[in-house]
This record gives structure tokens, C-alpha cells and sequence, in this order.
């Protein structure tokens, strides 16, 4: 499956629970894969998958919960939707603290597992695109001459030009170019933008 | 005055004879007396003989009641004593008749051959004739008969004896020998002439008589004594009857009429004058017991001779009461039946206890089920949950497809067609639900008890899941067949997997691995059994944990095996646990052999 394509991977033993999920998430024109295996789902598990997962907490052989670990484990970044038969406590609070987005009780109502899907699919898009104006912040960055480095990281910090000049004993003309090289290079428009993915890619403390 | 005795004797017992016509021995004791006062006859007679020829022709005649006499003691011994050889009594009877032939055709009689010279003499006082002559030769066949006569009385004396009956044989064995032998005695030397007096045999056949009818006396004593314990053992029996409330009753087979005792009427709710017959009496049956009871009557007289049977009457007030039933059946000669006696008792407070304990026994196992399915909500919700969310999802979906423009109504179909199936399938978890919980009478009936297994897994599914067990099935390659309460037998599998499901689940070490399996052979009792690999069952508890209240878990009433083994007994199979050579246990049941089994 092409993993531009926001997908919602269903993973329930139920066929016949299974097919109709599968039908509701259709008609809602989603992107559907279903598994009737956790197992098997996490088998061919794609790292680079976009969407999120609809899980079911009550499955032979690895249960909901033990899935959600093995897909952390393997480094999947995709939101965790669980449907449950029972409504049961501590098992949706273990799995809200692993980052599930959302503990629904069967049987699920179309509205709120659709919008749940809505929440995760926005949530995972987000993620996605800050994953990757990081990333390209990063590729960007090791474009920048030593020098230059030096200027970002005194210039995310909020100084001034005249300070960052004093504490690099040179004078403020040279580190206003120094500076503008730096928004070219990293392709910003403002301080403020630079600020912020300088946050996202931990150069600075948020 | 001896022929009298005789002839008196002879009566009376004729009479009796007559009407008891199995005692033989008054009959033959009759003949041999009739036979003796003839030959008391026949001697005087001879004594006042004053020819030649009158003298033979009255000896002669002499020798019918002498040997009617000699076949009657013959007979009546080996009727009377029951001892003595059977072709011995033959011989002597054909060789006493054969010997009246050379007795008619000789020109005298049997004992001369020919009488010389009738010589008179003196005889207590009166002068009587006596014979002198040549002796017949075939005399030797009437010798011969009364020494086999002998020889046969001593024989069957002598039985009698071992028999522990000695005084019988001595008083009427020894008398017999006694007299037989004193007969031969006297004709012998009568006739030799060494006694020169007349025949006087018809004295020792008086004894012959009185000895007889001395021990026959004996006989209508002990009978009359008889009766006498017959009155008091009656009254005995009807004193223990009343004391036990026994109706007592007789049916005659041929008139199908009934005899019974007053005890019985009332039981029955019959008047103390009713004329009680087979259909009278059948009526008073509760219809539903009718044929039980035709048929146990019918099995009793074709041959069974035991008759028992319980059944209900109904009452003029509307009650109805247990009857307990027992009898015999008596057959005549013939091995037809001819009539059944028997006992009926009231058993209705018994009846009644039974059916209590039946009824809290069924109460018990229903209660005990529906802890059972208690523990098992969770499971059950889901079984119900994951159809209803097919359901919900697939209405949803058809909505949202309707709704929009390009109605699929191809899809929309199919939709509805999985809507109907999966509320089946609700249905069925439902059905399967409610039949655990309802209260109900033991239904027996032909179930495939593959399907009873199958049953139960899909009850408790996804409780086995969230335990983490697994399940496997050794099931017999044909489906074997039983004849069982299908709920009960669901209860019992129910229970065992479930004690297996806690067993494994309170052991770390547990693979968490449940075996369900079944096997029958050919002929067979069906074997079911249920293993875990838990800890085990420490020796000394493998019978314990049947026993009521006994319980090894925290929150156990202790009543599931008791029940599950009550449920199997009840079914006519065995239900126990044996320890697994490497680990944990395995409960076995078993059910009968089912007649429709495959093999």
C-alpha cells in the first residue's frame, strides 16, 4: 500500500466485526486495511505507514495491549485507537499511558470512532509534519559554516546582534550577514520560525 | 370282624381318596384293604369247603385279592414312603399278575397240583377243611413275587432310614417285612404240611393293614396339626400385615378374579363387599401408570414368576396415593400361570421424600449453573458484543452509503444479508444462555456430544482468551452419540474446563494449555475427558474433591464436582480425576454405550 496514502489499519479476530468496520470506515471513504491477526498485522507492519490503528484490547494469541508495545518496540509512530468488549478500568488507563488516543467500547458508535479516527489521523499528520520540517532543519543545518552555527545558536537564544558580536569579539555588521546567511540557508522567514524548529530539533531547551 | 376293620378302613380312605385325588396312598391303601377282607372271606370259605373241588376252586379265586393286596403294598410303599426302586415295583406288579394265568389255567390252582384228600381238623374249637397234595411248580412265581416283595421293602426301608426318618422305618418298613415275611411263612408251611392248619393269612394281612393305617392315622394327625399351625401362622401373617399396613391379595389368572384383604380395599379405595376383578382393578391405576404395569404384569406371567411394580391410584376424593407392588406367580404342572399373590404397600410419604430430594437436587444444579455462568458475564458479554457491533457497524455503513449519491445498492445487499446473520448468531448466544439458565425436569434424549463440547467452548471463547489458555480438542473420529440431558452434560464440561482454567491460571509455571478430548470403542462406554497442566491433585484429595463443601478455591461454594458427579451417576456413567504422569490432572467421565453409536 502506497504509505503516501493515509491508511487505517483494522486489526480484529472477529471476521464478521472485522467486515463491517471495515464497511463503516468505507462509506466514510477512508483508506481501510484489515487484519484478522495481530500477529499477521504486525508482521508486515511498515515503519513509513501513514494513518492510524484500530485495535481490538480481546484477541487469541497476542492481545491488544502486548501489540501495542511490539509496534512501539518497532519504532511505529502511527496513533493507537483500542474497541473493547468490556469496559475494562486499568486496562484503558495502561493503554491511554502508552499514547492510545482513544478506549472505545464496543459496540462503537460510527460518529465517535469516526472522529476518534479524524483526532488520530490529524494527530499523526501533525507529527508527521513537524517529523519532517526537523528533518529537512537538519539537513539544512549541516549546511551552515561553523562560524554560522555559532551566530543560530546565540540567535535562538534571543540576543542581540550587538551582544552575540561582543561575545564573539567581532563587530555587530559582521554577524548581521552572518545572521542573514542563517535565515537563507534555513530557509525561515522570521525569528520566530527559527526559534521554533530549532526547539522541535533540540537545540534549545523548550 | 377283621374284614370289617378292613372294609371300614378301606372306605374312609377311598373317601379320602376321592377328594384329594393326588393322594394316592389312600387309594392304595383302600385296594389292599378291600384285598384283605376279601381274603378273609376267601379263607373262611375254605375252611368250610367239604369237596375237593370246591376247596381248589376257593383257593383259586383267593389269589385276585392276594394279588391286588401284594400291588397295593407295593404301590402304597413307594407312594407313601417315597423310597424303593421304581422297576422293582414294576417287576413284582407284572410277576404277582402274571402268575394269575398259570393259577386259572391249571386244573386246581396256583398251589396244587393236584389235591389228593381234604383232611378235617380241629380248629379253635370248630372242625375245618385243610387240603393234601401234590404242589404246583409254578407256585414258584408267586414265591418269587413276595420274595422280590421283600427285597423291595427292606430296599426302600432301608432309604427311609438314611432319609432320617427311622421310626418311620422301623414302624412301618419293619412292620411291612414283618408281615410279608409271617405271610410266606404261613403258606409255605401250610402247605408243606408241616402246620396242619388252614391258611391264615388273612390275620397277617390284618397286621399288614393295621400297620398301615396306623401310620396313615398318623398322617391325617399331623395334617390336622397342620391346620392347627396353618390357623396360627395365618393369623400370625395377618397380624404383621395389619401391623405393617400389607394389602395382601391373590389373583386368579384363568377368572381373572381378585381375592384380597381388607387392608388391600382400602388401600385401593375399594367397599369391604366389591366383587374385585383384573379390570376393576385397572381402572383404579393413574393412566399414566397403566402401562407400566401391564407390562410388568405381562412379564411376571410370561415367565419372570417376580412381579414388581409402583404405581398411582386414583382416589374417590381426587387424591392419588403410590402403591408399592411385589408378588409371585404360581404355575401349575404344566408351566402355565395360574395365579399371582402379592403385598401392596402405601409408599406415598416415600414418593413424596424422593421427590423433594429429586426437586432440591434440581434446584441445587441449577443454582450451581448459574453461579457458573456467573463467573463467566464477562465472557458471555462478549460473545453477545461482537455481534451486535457487526451489526451496528454494518447498519451504519449502509446508512452513510444510502446517503450518499452513488447508492451501492450491491454492497447495501450484502450489508443485510451479514445484519441477519450476525443477529442469528446473537440469537444463538442467547439460546445457548437461556437454556443454561432455565430450571427444568432431567430431559434425556439422543445428543451428539461432540456438539455439547462445542457448545461449551464457544460459552466461555473469549474468557479462554483473555486467560491467555489455549485450547485442543482429541475428539473421536465419529461423532459419538449418548443419551443425555444436554444442558446437564453442558454444565458438567462447563464446570470442568472452568476449575481447569483456575487450576492453570493460579500456576506461573502452567503452559496455559487446556486438552478436551473424546474416545469410544466398538460396544463402549463413551469416554470424555478434561486435563490441565497445573499443579496437580495431592493424592490423598483425588476422591475428597467430589465431596460436598470441599473446596480448593478462595471464593468456592465446593459444590461444582459434587453436582457434575451426581449429574453423571444419575446419567448411569462415572465421573473421577487421576493425576497426568508429567503434570497437572485430568477429570474422565463416562456415558453409556448409546444403542445409534456408530462403531
Amino acid at each position: 500500500m502506497n504509505h503516501a496514502t493515509p491508511t487505517v489499519y483494522l486489526v480484529d479476530d472477529d471476521p464478521a466485526v472485522l467486515k463491517s468496520l471495515t464497511r463503516l470506515l468505507r462509506s466514510a471513504r477512508l483508506n481501510v486495511a484489515a487484519f484478522d491477526s495481530p500477529r499477521q498485522y504486525l508482521d508486515q507492519h511498515d515503519s513509513n505507514a501513514t494513518g492510524c490503528i484500530v485495535l481490538d484490547v480481546a484477541m487469541p494469541g497476542l492481545n491488544g495491549l502486548a501489540l501495542q508495545e511490539a509496534l512501539a518496540a518497532k519504532g511505529s509512530k502511527l496513533p493507537i485507537i483500542f474497541l473493547t468488549g468490556q469496559g475494562d478500568i486499568p486496562m484503558s488507563v495502561q493503554a491511554m499511558k502508552r499514547g492510545a488516543i482513544d478506549f472505545l467500547t464496543k459496540p462503537v458508535n460510527d460518529d465517535d470512532l469516526l472522529k476518534a479516527i479524524r483526532v488520530a489521523m490529524e494527530e499523526e499528520r501533525e507529527g508527521r509534519k513537524t517529523r519532517a520540517e526537523v528533518d529537512e532543519f537538519k539537513d539544512r543545518l549541516a549546511l551552515l559554516t561553523p562560524r554560522e552555527r555559532e551566530v543560530l545558536t546565540h540567535v535562538v537564544t534571543g540576543q542581540l546582534n550587538k551582544q552575540i558580536a561582543g561575545e564573539l569579539g567581532t563587530v555587530e555588521k559582521t554577524i548581521k550577514v552572518h545572521r542573514a546567511r542563517v535565515m537563507e540557508k534555513m530557509n525561515v522567514q522570521s525569528l520566530a520560525e527559527l526559534v521554533r524548529l530549532a526547539e522541535r530539533a533540540g537545540l534549545i531547551a523548550s | 370282624m377283621d374284614a370289617a376293620v378292613c372294609l371300614t378302613l378301606a372306605g374312609i380312605n377311598l373317601f379320602v381318596w376321592l377328594n384329594v385325588r393326588r393322594e394316592w396312598a389312600h387309594l392304595f391303601f383302600s385296594s389292599a384293604a378291600i384285598a384283605a377282607a376279601g381274603m378273609a372271606a376267601f379263607e373262611l370259605l375254605a375252611m368250610r369247603a367239604d369237596s375237593i373241588r370246591d376247596y381248589a376252586e376257593v383257593v383259586r379265586w383267593a389269589h385276585v385279592p392276594f394279588c391286588v393286596l401284594i400291588v397295593s403294598v407295593v404301590w402304597f410303599a413307594r407312594v407313601y414312603m417315597q423310597a424303593g426302586r421304581t422297576w422293582l415295583a414294576w417287576t413284582i406288579t407284572v410277576l404277582r399278575t402274571l402268575a394269575l394265568a398259570p393259577n386259572f389255567l391249571a386244573k386246581y390252582n396256583l398251589n396244587y397240583k393236584e389235591i389228593t384228600a381234604l383232611r378235617q381238623v380241629r380248629f379253635l374249637g370248630e372242625d375245618v377243611s385243610i387240603a393234601e397234595g401234590v404242589l404246583n411248580p409254578w407256585m414258584i412265581l408267586g414265591q418269587l413275587s413276595s420274595l422280590l416283595l421283600l427285597v423291595f421293602l427292606v430296599d426302600a426301608s432301608i432309604t427311609v432310614w438314611k432319609r432320617g426318618e427311622r421310626r418311620r422305618a422301623c414302624l412301618l418298613g419293619g412292620s411291612l417285612v414283618f408281615f410279608i415275611l409271617l405271610t410266606a411263612a404261613d403258606i409255605v408251611l401250610v402247605q408243606t404240611s408241616v402246620l396242619r392248619l388252614p391258611y391264615m393269612i388273612s390275620f397277617t394281612f390284618f397286621g399288614l393293614i393295621l400297620a398301615m393305617a396306623f401310620d396313615l392315622s398318623r398322617h391325617v394327625l399331623r395334617a390336622s396339626r397342620l391346620i392347627r399351625e396353618l390357623e396360627e401362622s395365618e393369623y400370625r401373617m395377618s397380624l404383621a400385615a395389619n401391623a405393617a399396613k400389607l394389602g395382601v391379595w391373590v389373583k386368579d389368572l384363568k377368572t381373572k378374579e381378585i381375592w384380597a384383604s381388607g387392608n388391600w380395599r382400602r388401600l385401593l379405595g375399594f367397599t369391604e363387599s366389591e366383587r374385585l376383578d383384573l379390570d376393576h382393578f385397572l381402572k383404579k391405576i393413574h393412566p399414566h401408570d397403566r402401562d407400566l404395569f401391564n407390562t410388568n404384569l405381562t412379564h411376571a406371567i410370561s415367565g419372570g414368576g417376580y412381579y414388581e411394580t409402583d404405581y398411582r391410584v386414583l382416589l374417590a376424593d381426587g387424591q392419588t396415593r403410590w402403591i408399592a407392588s411385589r408378588g409371585q406367580v404360581e404355575f401349575n404342572g404344566g408351566g402355565k400361570p395360574t395365579v399371582l399373590r402379592g403385598v401392596s404397600i402405601d409408599i406415598t410419604e416415600r414418593k413424596q421424600a424422593e421427590m423433594e430430594v429429586l426437586q432440591q437436587r434440581g434446584e441445587l444444579t441449577h443454582l450451581s449453573r448459574v453461579t457458573m455462568l456467573g463467573e463467566l458475564s464477562g465472557s458471555l458479554a462478549h460473545e453477545l458484543n461482537q455481534p451486535l457491533t457487526a451489526i451496528l457497524s454494518n447498519a451504519q455503513a449502509a446508512q452513510r452509503f444510502l446517503a450518499q449519491d452513488d447508492t451501492r445498492l450491491g454492497e447495501v445487499r450484502d450489508i443485510l444479508k451479514d445484519i441477519v446473520a450476525e443477529d442469528k448468531r446473537a440469537g444463538e448466544v442467547i439460546r445457548r444462555l437461556r437454556l443454561l439458565l432455565k430450571k427444568g425436569e432431567l430431559q434425556k434424549q439422543e445428543i451428539d456430544v461432540h456438539e455439547v463440547v462445542e457448545d461449551v467452548l464457544h460459552l466461555i471463547r473469549s474468557d479462554l482468551v483473555n486467560q491467555g489458555m489455549t485450547v485442543k480438542t482429541e475428539l473421536a473420529a465419529m461423532s459419538p452419540i449418548a443419551n443425555a440431558d444436554r444442558v446437564q452434560l453442558q454444565q458438567v464440561l462447563l464446570n470442568l474446563v472452568l476449575n481447569a482454567c483456575d487450576v492453570m491460571a493460579r500456576d506461573s509455571t502452567s503452559s496455559h494449555r487446556l486438552v478436551i478430548g473424546t474416545r469410544q470403542g466398538p460396544g463402549e462406554p463413551l469416554l470424555v475427558s478434561v486435563s490441565d497442566d497445573g499443579t496437580g491433585i495431592a493424592p490423598e484429595n483425588l476422591e475428597k474433591i467430589f465431596d460436598p463443601f470441599f473446596t480448593t478455591k478462595a471464593q468456592g461454594m465446593g459444590l461444582g464436582l459434587s453436582i457434575c458427579r451426581t449429574i453423571i451417576t444419575t446419567h448411569g456413567g462415572k465421573l473421577w480425576a487421576a493425576n497426568n504422569p508429567e503434570r497437572g490432572a485430568t477429570f474422565h467421565f463416562t456415558l453409556p454405550a448409546h444403542a445409534g453409536t456408530a462403531p
